[in-house]
């Protein structure tokens, strides 16, 4: 195991270890190395056999999810921030009655 | 303690941002044209502590200056609060301290008597300084190379009027500038001071008048022979204030009203014209034909703002809050107080339009201003949605044949107030439009320049700040001769 990555696990005082996405992936390619196995393939990002159900990883803000079953859709983060969607419900009057000039 | 939760429209791309900052050779994609030397000088507003009301106008936020550099093909960002004794006051108490726009009776009494302005309008380079510009008070003087807030100035102690308005006009032919101030001599007064100001920063006349009922008078236009200066719906009184209302509110039965004042006349030679309830917030141009001035302006139907809202306590409409760019003709020669309105383009428009500055006065041909096209595409997966409220191109409107050119700004942004900045000796039209794009999907604001006679070429240069620069209310093209630029 990465002695580095060990360190940057995140210990929270409940005592449950998470592991941050920083450190799983230096894990991860540790482990990929020892295996001889690339590890955008574990990430499920090569499909080289459609049909073969391989555990789906990925991260959703920041933690780490994992579906063993191979059923589920990995998350994939947007492309952008969408740095207008927290205005997006407010009406016409509650938008301009601060940004009369958007 | 400084907490904006509460305030549910300062969240994702529009949270305060509140810091100063400077970036040296910014980033940019394409190539910024080698005769482009002199700044850009937006002015703006953002809040160093939230509002003391729930209900007060962006309008109080305060005053924040930045500059884009342009030098030898390379641009600087300098970004600086513009540090009135209100702003110093706020800091030093860590809160706000003052109440509601334009209203002296909402604040602390602690700030009794403090010049309460925020410097959050407009910049202008004149006389070879640069100021901001607020329409409650004198311009504050700002150092050009540091952005340092000077303060207030009076021009020599000839400007007498207490107020200054964010509008003046120059003259291209003399270099004159013509500019007021109104509520002229205090709160709730029906004074407007008229001032005739040479290039050289000397006051050469003023010219005193009264309007009809206090009201915004935000913009005017001028020609060589007469100031033309709008009035309309927004009402204001001594009773509101001490109700602890903000400044404005909108009386619909209020008539607009134009008042054509002679450049070199007295204020018996003033006319008062009357039309339909309209708003004119910001002109375009205007000229003389005989007897006739011709007037333009993106004008809009009713009131624009919800927070100046009808003092019948009606809700605010905004399907009425849309401009429109409209000629009115004002006949010298008629005996009564009316005058003709056209529509000149169907598409609603922002009313922060502008023209090539160098024909102010004159007849023209070109129009500018940003707009919303619903056809162009809006990715909201990346950049959220707001309901197709974005103003996505700029449009130069061909006011001779009634054609317009567009610049598409991107899927994913939203643009400023546009600005022509004119190619030395060039044509009218022939130069650039400039100005600040948000940009939702990257949280970052992009200085976009395009050829203004190949709109649809898209941008020749676009120089991307890493952050969100705080939005202005005016930018104005400074050329490196008009202010001492280091």
């Amino acid at each position: 195991m990465d002695a580095n990555a060990m360190r940057e696990t995140t210990k929270f005082e409940s005592g449950v270890n998470f592991v941050t996405r920083r450190n799983f992936l230096g894990l991860l390619t540790a482990a990929c190395a020892a295996a001889s196995i690339p590890a955008a393939k574990l990430l499920g990002h090569t499909a080289d056999v459609p049909f073969e159900r391989r555990p789906v990883v990925a991260f959703h803000m920041d933690q780490l999810y994992v579906d063993r079953t191979g059923k589920a859709v990995p998350y994939r983060p947007p492309a952008g921030y969408r740095g207008a969607e927290p205005l997006a419900h407010l009406s016409e009057t509650e938008l301009r009655m601060q940004y009369c000039y958007l | 303690m400084v907490d904006f939760s509460k305030m549910d429209t300062m969240k994702g791309f529009f949270a305060p941002t509140r810091f100063e900052a400077d970036v040296y050779d910014c980033e940019v994609i394409g190539k910024v044209p080698a005769d482009l030397n002199g700044a850009f000088v937006r002015l703006g507003g953002d809040w160093l502590y939230p509002p003391k009301f729930d209900d007060d106008s962006p309008f109080s936020m305060d005053g924040y200056i930045n500059t884009f550099r342009f030098k030898n093909g390379v641009v600087n960002y300098k970004g600086r609060w513009v540090k009135t004794p209100r702003f110093k006051a706020d800091l030093a108490a860590k809160k706000q301290l003052f109440g509601k726009y334009r209203n002296p009776f909402t604040d602390d009494p602690s700030v009794h008597g403090l010049d309460r302005s925020v410097q959050n309008t407009t910049p202008l380079a004149f006389a070879g300084k640069l100021f901001t510009l607020k329409e409650d008070s004198l311009p504050y003087e700002i150092d050009c190379n540091t952005l340092e807030t000077i303060g207030p100035y009076n021009f020599h102690g000839k400007y007498r009027s207490l107020t200054f308005t964010a509008h003046p006009k120059v003259d291209p032919t003399t270099g004159e500038m013509i500019c007021y101030g109104y509520e002229a001599e205090g709160l709730e007064t029906k004074d407007v001071f008229l001032y005739t100001i040479k290039k050289n920063g000397e006051v050469a006349r003023e010219l005193r008048f009264k309007v009809p009922y206090v009201s915004m008078v935000h913009d005017i236009a001028i020609t060589q022979k007469y100031v033309i200066i709008p009035i309309f719906g927004f009402v204001s009184s001594m009773e509101r204030l001490k109700e602890g209302k903000v400044h404005w509110g909108w009386d619909d039965t209020k008539p607009a009203m134009v008042a054509i004042v002679p450049r070199d006349g007295e204020a018996k030679d003033i006319r008062w014209f009357k039309g339909p309830s309209r708003a004119t917030v910001h002109t375009l141009n205007a000229r003389d034909e005989g007897n006739k001035v011709i007037f333009e302006a993106p004008i809009y139907d009713s009131n624009p703002f919800p927070f100046f809202p009808p003092i019948d306590g009606s809700a605010w409409d905004p399907t009425k809050a849309r401009a429109y760019i409209r000629r009115q003709t004002f006949d010298l020669n008629s005996k009564d107080d009316g005058y003709t309105e056209d529509k000149i383009f169907e598409r609603n428009v922002s009313d922060l339009g502008r023209v090539d500055d160098r024909y102010l006065t004159q007849p023209y041909r070109y129009a500018f201003t940003a707009y919303g096209d619903t056809q162009r595409p809006f990715e909201q997966w990346k950049a959220g949605s707001l309901g197709g409220r974005v103003n996505n191109c700029y449009g130069r409107f061909d006011l001779a044949t009634g054609k317009m050119n567009s610049y598409f700004a991107g899927p994913t942004h939203s643009l400023q107030e546009v600005c022509f900045v004119p190619r030395k000796n060039g044509a009218e039209g022939d130069g650039y439009v400039m100005g600040v794009a948000s940009n939702y999907a990257e949280m970052r604001s992009e200085l976009i320049i395009a050829d203004a006679q190949h709109l649809e070429d898209g941008d020749v240069a676009r120089v991307i700040l890493p952050f969100r620069a705080t939005a202005q209310v005016h930018g104005r093209w400074v050329d490196e001769s008009e202010l001492p630029f280091a």
